[in-house]
């Protein structure tokens, strides 16, 4: 019990030290708020690494403020899936924001970059840490709209209505959420992670879908993701890696909150109304797949790729059983990794050719070694070559699909991976084969702080895929353990 | 850019022996061949078996196994690598583009790793290892495929890349429901599966294996990436990589033992396999490009493959006998085809081309002796001519079949009678090659002897070893199968529970009997009989192939071609419409001229004598167009020749040369509307002159009526001169007293009288 207490502690000290740290950062200079930048995700990881290893696998321990924002009151909890996610979270941001110094060197509004990256750090921890909904909620709404800020950070004009679309959208997502949060507290009494709330009450499907479209477009589920593919480019690079590589997660990780922890695995399989994210999941991986291949602008194309994974991660998460949902939420940590990695390269690239198409990428890869190492090695995983880390996450999925005796599911994701091929190995190719064209020069080198989170990414995957691979697959395992056997 | 290239072009002389990376790739991939070929001639020959396991690897562990089958398979490859290995060395000094020349490290590595993924395949203990050194194999001979840069090799690359992942996923469907219905990736859980599971697993494990192996239907790929990879990278890839597959369908099909649906897949296996056979046989006999023959004869080849991992699955002796034939088929194949490929990359440095219009009569034991020996060592192996090695195992495979065919006699009746018919389709496609490739004289000048003294010279002393040792091999499996039977294949026969009283037959069965000579000297000679038949229909053709450079000359060939076509066909026309309507005059003329000749003009007949004359002449003109335009026809063909040197200097001249033939094309047009209109000049010279006959003609008409004319008086008169003497007539008539006799003697003589005015009218005219 002390432990768990101990735990939860440090996961409150996680979610606490950003926020402070994101106020303190008004008073300081750019270069001091790129310190903390870096600083505090990784002491956060440092705390949420700790706060794994001391508490057991199987805690729900739930750290309550019922006197805060009364009647709900705010709550922190230290279980398996909370930790996992807040893990990748923080690994994964510490890294960007390495990238940030050389992406923004010369930018005046730096500052503003910085102290919205903090807020929005704050934010995705939060909901990874979050004990009940409303927290979540709470979190989840400082996330969104500390995210605008980083999306309109060029204020060019597209950059202006891309953000108003998903400032649109993002409302009518929490709204949606709002709605869903009143319908569980009408019929529960309490927002907490206790399942089967609903029984045979007749508002169960009005909450489900209200969650589902809250997270839904979040995450950037097929037909909700209207939004991500008009954002992502247009931010600046270190902002598309976070928010493809990180925050659309969170609408993934509330959905496993919400169908495992507020709905429950018997009440949604008697239902049925899990099917709905399944169907749409393959949906959404055969649109993103098949317009990625359409898109000639690089970083559209890695947006609407991002489309296609969420599918992934979307269909093996509503499939209820124990294997898919390990694959799901381990796809979260490798799409994470890679995507982080393909979008701070295509920054790279981006900033020194000053070209966006696909076909200016020829022959680049000798000049830029780095940065296509982690591009190709990043491209490879998402195909599914083993063994990088895509190839473990789809052959749980997959795995999962044929235990939940849906092994159409396993032929959407082989057709997919062979689509992911279609649009990634031909840049894969031409920038290694090719001869570079001539008009293209390159202005500048890549400095460390660009090649270091790029290869630290790369090896992951790499590494993590080939070797280390149990340690986070083992995570996912007692996270997926935890929600669905309290 | 360019300043690079000639920094790298002096660093690395194309014949100098490469340095730097592409020292230590080549070291490396030939210690790695030499070394897997030791270590699998030793394990096949001390019958050790190894296993073991590297657990966590990938989550699921990666398990390897080294057992009689997959050492069969194993030492097949090593071999036919080591070899191109052997051959390479000289053959990308030689070859190998000097700006490129860099490159040959990534072509020493990816050889290198290829041989590592495919033995990694034969070499797996389960098909989830199998799956993931499938995976690597793809990539690292996807960069063989590419070597070479050019256009062709992109797109078939890009093809092959996206066919081999496309097999790669199959497998991993397979193998994931594999998994989740068992709980295991061996290759014997196949076998566990029953029902609907059984059949899916197998159809798309076979499908993705199959993928590699170039089955039918999805063979597609095959001739298009094994003829663009460099000569070496296609000999291993045809000779050896495409086991992979057949490597992967035998393992299912033997895991399928005892399972119910072990026959359907016999027939199923059985029918691919001669679609194979027969559709790779027909589309290589029509081929005009050497290395892409010899990737549709792979094509073909894997149909024996096929067909011998279909019969595995009878009792005995029979499936001994399937099994030996398709293992040893296996390292045949591998020996031969290797070997015709390095031919054709030996072809490729000294005539610089494999279209095969193009190699007439380049083989000959005065130009290349090796070479030749070489070739003909393939040819007859393939064709399983009796002493080599083709021989050997296609007799097993048949005889396996034949077995078959006492137990369901109408279908593998069939698929035997099939298969031999098949095997002369083998050998009249290579007869024809023979013809082409060792008759008539070689198109270029014999070339020169490699110099010893520079390194590359050196190592080509390299190729004769290679071939030589080839061919060696050949003879000794030819001429003692049972000794490598003895090696190859019983300890497999024995490891798949195979009676020993069959393995015993097998050890004294006769290769030089009646039974086994008969069925292949006969579709030998069939073919050749056959061939005699067919040969004009099969004779090369020059191809155009679409390659970037080689399209804008190919499009100015036909446009000249096609400019010479319609500046033909407009000269002959008009020569045609003018020798007509001469002819026509002619016509007019002589009868003009006859008339004139009967009314003895003199003018006259010197005309007829020049209007032939100047038929004649325009004749001869539009003659020399018709050769001129067929020479520079000819030309350009040549010109499409010497494009194969893709010098670019050359191709400038070619251009500026092409551009003098269209200049010259049209000077001839504008010859031909000069000579058009002479014609035409003629016509109306020929018209004028008519009518100056006409009026001739008409004058002499008028002369001619005047004379009959006078005739006619004449007659009149004489006859009014006779009117007096009627009376006498009649006197002297009476006195004859017979006044009918008279009368008659008047109407006679009146008759008489016209005819003879008739005739001499007729006559005067």
């Amino acid at each position: 019990m002390d432990k768990e207490i101990l735990g939860a502690s440090l996961a409150l000290a996680a979610l606490l030290l950003p926020v402070a740290a994101a106020l303190l950062s008004c008073r300081v200079s750019a270069l001091k708020r790129w310190l903390l930048g870096v600083i505090i995700p990784a002491s956060c990881f440092v705390l949420v690494a700790v706060a794994a290893a001391v508490t057991p696998s199987e805690s729900h321990y739930t750290l309550s403020f019922p006197r805060e924002l009364p009647p709900v009151g705010l709550s922190v909890t230290a279980d398996r899936p909370g930790l996992y996610f807040g893990m990748i979270v923080s690994a994964v941001w510490a890294l960007v924001s390495i990238y940030c110094a050389w992406y923004l060197e010369n930018d005046p509004h730096s500052g503003r970059f910085y102290t919205a990256s903090l807020l929005s750090f704050s934010g995705t921890l939060g909901v990874a840490l979050a004990g009940d909904m409303f927290t979540l909620f709470l979190f989840f709404e400082l996330m969104s709209l500390a995210a605008y800020v980083l999306i309109i950070h060029e204020r060019t004009p597209e950059s202006f209505s891309a953000g108003f679309k998903y400032l649109l959208m993002t409302i009518g997502g929490s709204l949606g959420l709002f709605f869903g949060l009143i319908l569980t507290y009408h019929t529960a009494g309490s927002l907490s992670f206790a399942r089967g709330p609903f029984g045979a009450s007749a508002g169960g499907f009005l909450a489900f879908m209200g969650y589902f479209l809250g997270f839904g477009i979040k995450a950037g589920v097929f037909p909700l993701h209207v939004w991500l593919p008009d954002a992502h480019p247009v931010a600046p690079s270190p902002a598309s890696a976070l928010l493809s590589g990180l925050m659309i997660k969170t609408g993934a990780f509330g959905l496993v909150r919400v169908i495992y922890q507020i709905f429950g695995v018997e009440y949604l399989g008697h239902t049925g109304w899990n099917m709905i994210p399944v169907y749409l999941g393959v949906v959404t991986i055969f649109i993103g797949s098949a317009v990625a291949i359409l898109q000639d602008d690089l970083k559209r194309r890695l947006a609407y790729s991002s489309v296609a994974q969420i599918g992934y991660i979307v269909t093996g998460l509503s499939l209820l059983n124990h294997r898919a949902l390990q694959g799901a939420l381990f796809h979260v940590f490798g799409h994470a990794l890679m995507k982080a990695s393909l979008f701070m390269a295509a920054g790279v690239i981006i900033r020194l050719t000053g070209r966006r198409k696909v076909e200016d990428l020829a022959g680049l890869g000798q000049h830029l070694p780095f940065t296509f190492f982690g591009f190709s090695i990043a491209a490879l995983s998402m195909v599914g070559i083993p063994p990088l880390v895509g190839f473990t996450s789809k052959w749980h999925i997959a795995w999962g699909a044929l235990d939940a005796g849906m092994p159409w599911i396993v032929a959407v994701l082989l057709i997919s991976s062979f689509m992911n091929g279609i649009y990634y190995l031909p840049i894969v190719i031409s920038a290694f084969f090719k001869e570079k064209k001539p008009d293209i020069q390159l202005e500048g080198k890549e400095a460390p702080r660009v090649w270091v989170p790029i290869t630290v990414l790369a090896a992951g995957i790499f590494l993590v895929g080939l070797v280390f691979g149990n340690i986070p697959l083992t995570l996912a395992d007692q996270a997926a353990g935890s929600v669905l056997n309290p | 850019m360019n300043g690079r290239r000639t920094r790298r072009a002096s660093k690395y002389h194309p014949s100098r022996f490469p340095c730097g990376k592409a020292c230590y790739a080549v070291t490396f991939s030939g210690v790695l061949c030499a070394i897997m070929l030791l270590l699998t001639a030793f394990l096949l020959l001390t019958h050790k078996h190894v296993a073991f396991e590297v657990k966590y690897l990938l989550g699921e562990g990666v398990r390897f196994r080294v057992d009689e089958v997959s050492l069969a398979f194993g030492f097949s490859a090593s071999l036919v690598w080591f070899l191109s290995y052997l051959f390479s060395v000289p053959y990308m000094m030689r070859h190998a583009d000097p700006h490129k020349d860099g490159k040959s490290d990534l072509f020493y590595t990816a050889f290198a790793l290829s041989l590592i993924f495919t033995a990694g395949v034969f070499f797996s203990g389960d098909l989830f290892t199998a799956f993931l050194c499938f995976e690597f194999l793809t990539l690292s001979s996807f960069l063989l495929v590419r070597h070479e840069g050019t256009r062709e090799s992109e797109d078939a690359s890009s093809l092959y890349l996206f066919m081999s992942l496309t097999g790669g996923l199959l497998v991993l469907f397979g193998l994931l429901v594999l998994k989740a219905k068992t709980g295991s990736c061996a290759y014997e859980a196949v076998g566990l599966l029953s029902g609907n599971d059984l059949v899916g697993v197998t159809a798309l494990l076979t499908l993705g294996f199959g993928m590699k192996a170039g089955l039918f239907g999805l063979h597609f790929w095959l001739p298009r990436a094994h003829p663009v990879a460099p000569s070496p990278a296609s000999a291993v890839l045809s000779g050896a990589m495409i086991k992979v597959g057949i490597y992967g369908i035998l393992r299912v099909y033997l895991a399928l033992e005892g399972a119910e649906i072990q026959e359907n897949v016999s027939f199923a296996l059985a029918v691919a396999g001669l679609l194979n056979l027969w559709w790779g046989g027909t589309m290589a006999l029509f081929s005009q490009n050497l290395k892409r023959i010899l990737a549709f004869s792979s094509v073909s080849q894997i149909g024996y493959i096929l067909l011998g991992i279909s019969a595995t699955g009878l009792e005995g002796h029979g499936k001994a006998m399937a099994i030996s034939g398709t293992l040893l088929h296996v390292l045949n194949h591998g020996l031969f085809k290797s070997l015709l490929f390095l031919v054709s990359g030996h072809l490729l440095m000294t005539e610089g081309t494999v279209e095969l219009w193009a190699l007439k009569g380049s083989l000959g034991p005065k130009r290349n002796l090796w070479a030749f020996l070489g070739f003909i060592f393939g040819f007859a192996g393939i064709t399983g001519i009796p002493g080599l090695n083709g021989f050997v195992s296609k007799t097993l495979i048949h005889d396996g079949l034949a077995i078959a065919s006492n137990h369901y006699a109408t279908f593998w009746g069939v698929v035997e009678k099939m298969f031999l018919l098949g095997s002369g389709l083998t050998a009249l496609y290579f007869v024809r090659l023979l013809e082409v490739l060792c008759t008539g004289a070689g198109q270029r000048p014999v070339p020169h002897p490699a110099k010893s003294h520079d390194s590359a010279g050196k190592a080509e002393s390299l190729i004769p070893l290679v071939y030589a040792g080839t061919g060696g091999l050949m003879l000794s499996i030819g001429f003692n199968p049972w000794g490598w039977l003895r090696i190859l294949s019983f300890p497999s026969l024995r490891a798949l529970h195979v009676s020993s009283e069959a393995v015993e037959e097998i050890a004294h069965f006769s290769f030089f009997s009646h039974e086994t000579l008969s069925p292949a000297l006969i579709s030998f000679f069939g073919a050749l009989f056959l061939y005699a038949f067919v040969r004009g229909r099969l004779r090369p053709v020059p191809q155009i192939e679409e390659d970037s450079l080689t399209a804008r000359l190919s499009s100015l060939g036909r446009r000249i071609s096609a400019f010479a076509d319609t500046s033909f066909n407009k000269g002959a026309g008009l020569a045609y419409d003018a020798l007509a309507r001469a002819g026509n005059m002619v016509c007019h003329w002589g009868l003009h001229v006859e008339l004139a000749l009967q009314a003895g003009v003199n003018a006259l007949p010197a005309r007829a004598v020049a209007a032939p004359k100047i038929a004649s002449q325009m004749d001869e003109e539009t003659g020399s167009i018709w050769v001129f335009l067929f020479r520079a026809f000819q030309k350009a063909i040549g010109l499409m020749e010497m494009v194969e040197e893709e010098d670019e200097t050359l191709v400038t001249s070619l251009a500026k040369e092409s551009r003098i033939l269209l200049e010259l094309a049209r000077v001839e047009e504008t010859t031909l509307g000069r000579l058009y209109h002479a014609a035409n000049m003629a016509v109306q010279e020929m018209v004028q002159d008519t009518a100056k006959i006409e009026a001739i003609t008409n004058r002499e008409y008028a002369e001619g009526g005047r004379v009959a004319r006078a005739l006619v008086e004449h007659a009149g008169q004489s006859a009014l001169r006779m009117r007096p003497r009627v009376p006498e007539l009649l006197l002297s008539v009476s006195s004859l007293r017979r006044v009918e006799n008279l009368s008659i003697t008047l109407i006679i003589a009146t008759v008489i009288l016209v005819l003879v005015t008739a005739l001499a009218l007729f006559f005067v005219r």
